[in-house]
């Protein structure tokens, strides 16, 4: 019936008959224009879907989650994860030291952290940004991120860069169903089953900290690192944000984050601000200690400091 | 009680019945809209399967065509209302006839609102998660959520205000002033909240200096009452010509006069923008550096943003000028201006505060051909739209469909 | 209901053209001849190198000098003289670049080789070396106490263990104490489509 005659002068069909053949021709154009959902590969499971908010979860629907994910984990990579949700310490305020001055610009901390947190190979995910400044300023315009090379090169500092864990956090304040939020020791945090992805918090973002997972993505299975904690490293969802979070399933046993480990030159320290003789304090107390882009006011917790 | 209901569902169902009469013009129209539609439901499967992977975003960029493309629809919302004021406030029965028009246009580029906001989400499955009471809603602190309250809250409106009032025409019943004027003050004031949220969304971000200036959310106003009341005064010509319904060509001088001041207050505030930006000339100034003479070796947005600048200006010229009296320099006038406005608040408001990025990377974005194709599709949806509520209610505003009429004629 | 087919027809061509139009848009999708986004570059894989934790420098546990221990050629009691540096093949190829600190004998011990040696002569020992180089350098040393200086490895909570500092020679050669430049890591990856890359050549998402 899709044949177009020579059309003689006035011929037509009726209404109805033309109405038939042409919602009978939509129906089938809208089901084929839906031909691509048959890709569809994982669906959420209706528990799932109807998960509350992490704040609101009873330690029973904690566990259930931690088991879910567990699951899904071995299913997708093969590997056994040890899941465990620590919650915050009792007295502990973190906070980040990063010594400007020593800093050569490795990106070894880029590296363990991508490691450590199952971020994202393909599409590249990296949380932390070093920036090759130039020296006599601190804008961020004239840096590079995309030195290479032996470093440190001549008439340049370095200047890595991830999330501040702010005090007065924009990407707080901007999200719409609040699944990002500052935990009592001070992380912000997180809840990728709760994110709706639109990314508003990216933009609020003065750090350019946050990132997006643009599709699912990808770990190579024997790269993941199986301690993994709820609100930090389990792999991610597509279309969630993620960003720094101090390593929390380390440190909230004790332990440094992976960048602070990693750090050739010893130039990240890491403690409990509310701990006087932490190495944290004494840096805060003693040395030059500034914030990045301070009149922005979000009170970070991380900050640069210069040896005297 | 069930009469009416009775009689308002035979209502309904004669409404829709227009829907399916009309000439081979109509149905061409249709066919094409709905074919776009179908093309951007297409692509927005694809999306949704793979990921936003598929759009040109990243995590420097994280918004693009479809932000850009609601931050401009929300504007021409809130702009059908501007036709509202005259009528209820001033009491200028010039616009008395179009008002309906106006506000079915509102209901229409609403739903194109929420639908761009959908398909920017990365987990479009989440969006409970927004519901009040439901999900988690950070209100009053995230100016999103107060988006989503008030753009919601507009579309009930003039969905209440169109749909009562048409059916008091067709029941030829004097409308009950309770039943709508509240309504219609609410819906006043409420077009100026929905497109000043959408400003505040932008300036309450310290983090962006391009957007942290105060004069978005005036500025915002003024485009979007050029734009919207010139989409206005395009559509009314094409409603006259192709339905019954008459409409006085006083009703679109006024439009003209409401395009025209606002123009000349857009203008205005794009040349205060410019000159503290560039006059200033602090670090602050990158994001306008790029958009208007390309920055670091990047300059995409630069044939863009001048086109912008000649676009509003011709259309200036040609508003202030008598000779826009006429229909045919009017609507070049509008077209230009709706154009300009486009690129000026979508592109060239959206995209440049992203560049440089907040640690001064220079990343450029490029909209794919699937995000252009999803925008066509909801725009040709929200025409679909727009042409299935003109189909149903010009028959009743010209008095052909009342209760007494004949099902066909 | 009056008449059922309406008192105006649709033209044919016209009606073959909306039908067309439908079916033509179906195949289109059902074969999917408008595509989906190219494949993902090929982005190098993570190299393990740039995730280890070890220290710059392997710190021994006992002085030698070439394996063989410093007593099996220094056996007498009496302080060593002069510039080892002139004494012969075993010293001779040691460079110092150690700023102002030329002198062998302020940091080595004259009657304990295996040793280093306080200012008055008294003997540290390897595993104290920190106290050799805060002879000089009493600031840094006092950072490295409170941690603003230097690796530490362990635990931030002292409840846990505390932090483990690494000694001065795990990062610093004692004789050329600067840091030597290290190659950095790959550059994060640049996806062409969004940017031109400062550097040229890596448009193809690798390195140099």
């Amino acid at each position: 019936m899709s044949e177009e005659q020579k059309p003689e002068d006035g011929a037509e069909i009726s209404r109805r008959a033309f109405l038939a053949a042409a919602a009978a021709a939509a129906v089938t154009a809208t089901a084929a224009a839906l031909a691509p959902m048959k890709d569809l590969a994982d669906l959420p499971s209706l528990e799932e879907f109807l998960r509350k908010h992490y704040t609101e979860l009873t330690p029973a629907d904690k566990a259930a989650i931690i088991a879910r994910i567990s699951e899904q984990v071995e299913k997708k990579y093969g590997v056994k994860p040890n899941l465990t949700d620590p919650p915050p310490l009792d007295g502990v305020e973190f906070g980040y030291a990063l010594n400007i001055g020593r800093c050569i610009g490795c990106r070894k901390c880029v590296f363990a952290c991508v490691d450590e947190n199952n971020q994202s190979r393909n599409p590249e995910i990296q949380y932390i940004r070093v920036l090759e400044m130039k020296k006599g300023s601190i804008d961020v315009e004239t840096s590079n991120t995309e030195y290479e090379g032996e470093v440190p090169k001549k008439d340049s500092y370095y200047m890595p860069v991830q999330c501040h864990q702010c005090r007065k956090a924009p990407c707080v304040k901007a999200c719409p169903v609040k699944a990002t939020w500052q935990e009592p020791d001070g992380v912000v945090v997180i809840d990728y089953n709760w994110c709706i992805g639109c990314r508003y918090c990216i933009a609020a973002c003065p750090y350019g900290a946050r990132r997006f997972n643009w599709q699912e993505p990808h770990i190579p299975a024997d790269e993941l690192n199986p301690e993994m904690g709820l609100l930090s490293n389990r792999p991610r969802p597509k279309g969630v944000v993620e960003k720094c979070h101090f390593c929390l399933h380390r440190t909230r046993n004790g332990k440094y984050p992976a960048c602070v480990e990693v750090c050739p030159t010893g130039s990240r320290k890491f403690g409990n601000l509310l701990d006087p003789n932490s190495e944290i304090s004494n840096i805060l107390q003693n040395k030059r200690v500034y914030v990045l882009k301070e009149e922005v006011g979000t009170l970070p917790r991380f900050y640069y400091y210069f040896d005297i | 009680m069930v009469q009416h209901l009775k009689d308002y569902s035979v209502f309904v169902r004669r409404c829709a019945a227009e829907t399916i009469r009309g000439d081979w013009r109509y149905f061409l129209w249709m066919t094409a809209l709905t074919g776009v539609a179908l093309l951007g439901l297409n692509a927005y499967c694809k999306q949704f399967v793979h990921g936003l992977t598929i759009t040109g975003m990243s995590d420097q960029v994280s918004w693009g065509l479809y932000i850009a493309n609601f931050t401009f629809l929300v504007g021409m919302a809130a702009a059908a209302v501007m036709l509202v004021v005259p009528v209820y406030i001033y009491k200028d029965e010039t616009l008395h006839d179009v008002v309906i028009l106006g506000e079915l246009l509102a209901v229409a580029v609403i739903i194109m609102c929420l639908l761009f906001v959908t398909v920017d989400l990365g987990r479009p499955d989440r969006f409970w998660h927004m519901i009040p009471g439901i999900g988690k809603f950070n209100w009053p602190i995230s100016m999103l959520s107060w988006d989503v309250i008030v753009l919601n809250v507009y579309l009930a409106l003039n969905a209440h205000i169109c749909g009562y009032l048409v059916y008091m025409v067709y029941c030829k019943r004097k409308p009950a002033p309770m039943w709508y004027i509240p309504f219609v003050f609410t819906a006043i004031v409420w077009a100026f909240s929905i497109h000043t949220v959408t400003a505040f969304l932008y300036v309450g971000l310290g983090g962006r200096p391009y957007w942290n200036s105060a004069i978005i959310a005036p500025r915002f106003l003024a485009s979007a009452f050029t734009a919207g009341p010139g989409f206005l005064i395009l559509t009314l010509q094409i409603i006259r010509r192709v339905s019954k319904y008459r409409i006085d060509d006083k009703a679109i001088m006024m439009l003209r006069n409401i395009v025209q001041v606002s123009m000349i207050i857009n203008v205005f505030l794009l040349f205060c923008e410019l000159f503290k930006e560039f006059y200033t000339d602090s670090a602050h100034v990158a994001s306008a550096k790029y958009l208007f003479f390309g920055l670091h070796g990047h300059h995409g947005l630069v044939p863009w943003i001048w086109t912008a600048m000649a676009l509003d200006l011709v259309a200036l010229v040609l508003l202030v000028l008598p000779l826009s009296r006429s229909l045919k320099y009017l609507d070049l006038a509008c077209v230009l201006a709706i154009v300009g406005i486009w690129i000026e608040k979508g592109m060239g408001l959206i995209i440049p505060a992203f560049v440089p990025s907040p640690l001064g990377e220079m990343v450029e974005y490029f909209p794919t051909l699937n995000e252009w194709i999803i925008c066509a599709g909801i725009w040709a949806f929200g025409m679909l739209l727009y042409t299935l509520f003109l189909k149903m209610t010009l028959p009743v505003l010209t008095g052909e469909l009342t209760p007494d009429s004949a099902p066909s004629s | 209901m009056g008449n059922s087919s309406g008192s105006k027809g649709i033209p044919m061509w016209a009606a073959g053209v909306s039908v067309g139009a439908f079916l033509l848009l179906a195949a289109v999708f059902a074969m999917n001849l408008l595509g989906n986004a190219p494949a993902n570059d090929e982005i190098p894989k993570l190299s393990p190198e740039y995730a280890d934790t070890a220290t710059v420098r392997k710190v021994r546990k006992e002085m030698t000098f070439d394996g063989a221990p410093c007593s099996s050629c220094h056996e007498g009691t009496e302080p060593l003289q002069g510039d080892p540096r002139e004494k012969g093949v075993f010293h001779e190829k040691i460079e110092i670049k150690h700023g102002r600190n030329q002198h062998c004998f302020n940091c080595h011990n004259r009657r304990q080789p295996a040793d280093f040696s306080n200012f008055d002569g008294t003997p540290i020992k390897l595993a104290d070396v920190q106290l050799l180089c805060a002879k000089c350098h009493g600031t840094t040393f006092r950072d490295w106490n409170n941690g603003a200086h230097g690796r530490r490895s362990g635990h931030w909570d002292v409840a846990k263990g505390g932090p483990k500092p690494a000694t001065c020679i795990a990062c610093h050669n004692p004789h050329w104490p600067v840091f030597k430049p290290l190659k950095a890591a790959p550059a994060p990856h640049v996806n062409p489509r969004t940017r031109k890359s400062a550097r040229p050549g890596a448009e193809h998402g690798g390195h140099e």
